[in-house]
């Protein structure tokens, strides 16, 4: 027997049922909102690492100003630093007093003085030991490039 | 002349179909979110330098070096796009070759490193040069590795 010609036709509306659905969805909503993790975001120190070959053949008579190279060395006995700036420059005790004293002798800028030393382009090399720790090799990199210097580089110490 | 509809009792009734559409939206957020969040970034506690001279890293083709935190200050890889490239002479050569794969089809790629800021910076430093002989030796040689140091924002 055909059932479907026998059931009566009572007029009830076919529906489709949202309660599973939304329960999964939110079951979803809530797992991704707890899993996500909101990190600050990231910022960068733009680097540029010219090749080695063109120093080497650089022009005889190359008019480029002598780069102002600040050593890091590691601190016997702890996890700090020591830099020490080739030349008769001042002791710097720390990344924030290296900032300071370049931000005075910036020839430009609106700490400068008319008898600055160092212009925007002069050339600085972090050459830093190899047992640093990245949080300070960074931390002297940003004291530089916050004191308005945009030649900036980094070394590995010998 | 005014009509009278006696429909019954009025039955209030709350549409389903705008908290079904914003919350598939909000869905479909997180899921594409965790995505972007996972893609090349490692779960690492890089440097926050404050105040920060640092900034936003803006758009552009890049590959993103991530130097794997190991322990006391070492680390146990460097991991690009992700491989993994063993932290010694022939994982740099590799490195190396990858990124000048990369840098020849992309002349203006940014090579991003990222590291623990507890990593030694001798273990960081290879990746510069790898960076630095990749740009050199690509299939038209840069005169200069476009090289950028990941930090976190100032929070």
């Amino acid at each position: 027997m055909n059932r479907r010609h026998a059931l009566p036709h009572t007029g009830s509306r076919i529906g489709v049922n949202l309660a599973a659905m939304i329960d999964v969805v939110f079951l979803l909503l809530i797992y991704f909102m707890v899993a996500t993790d909101f990190r600050p975001g990231e910022e960068v120190f733009r680097l540029d690492l010219p090749q080695r070959q063109q120093e080497a053949h650089a022009e005889l008579f190359d008019l480029a100003e002598e780069p102002l190279v600040d050593r890091m060395l590691v601190r016997s006995g702890g996890g700090g630093y020591e830099l020490q700036l080739d030349g008769n420059w001042p002791f710097m005790k720390d990344a924030e007093s290296l900032g300071d004293w370049l931000k005075e002798n910036r020839m430009e800028g609106p700490l400068s003085t008319s008898n600055g030393l160092f212009t925007s382009r002069h050339p600085i090399i972090v050459v830093a030991a190899s047992g640093c720790s990245w949080r300070n090799v960074v931390g002297v990199f940003n004291a530089v490039v916050g004191a308005g210097y945009d030649a900036v580089s980094l070394e590995l110490l010998p | 002349m005014s009509i009278i509809h006696q429909r019954g009792p009025a039955r209030a009734q709350a549409s389903l179909t705008p908290m079904i559409d914003v919350v598939f939206l909000l869905v479909v957020f997180f899921v594409a979110v965790s995505q972007i969040v996972d893609q090349d970034r490692l779960v690492m506690d890089l440097p926050s330098p404050s105040p920060s001279a640092a900034h936003q890293p803006g758009e552009g083709p890049r590959a993103v070096v991530n130097v794997m935190p190991g322990p006391d200050g070492t680390s146990l890889g460097y991991q690009v796009d992700g491989l993994l490239f063993m932290p010694d002479e022939s994982g740099q050569l590799d490195l190396i070759e990858h990124l000048r794969s990369r840098m020849s089809r992309t002349p203006e790629l940014f090579v991003n490193i990222r590291a623990d800021q507890s990593t030694a910076w001798g273990w960081v430093a290879p990746v510069m040069e790898a960076a630095r002989f990749a740009a050199s030796t690509a299939a038209t040689p840069l005169p200069a590795a476009r090289v950028r140091l990941t930090v976190d924002g100032d929070r």
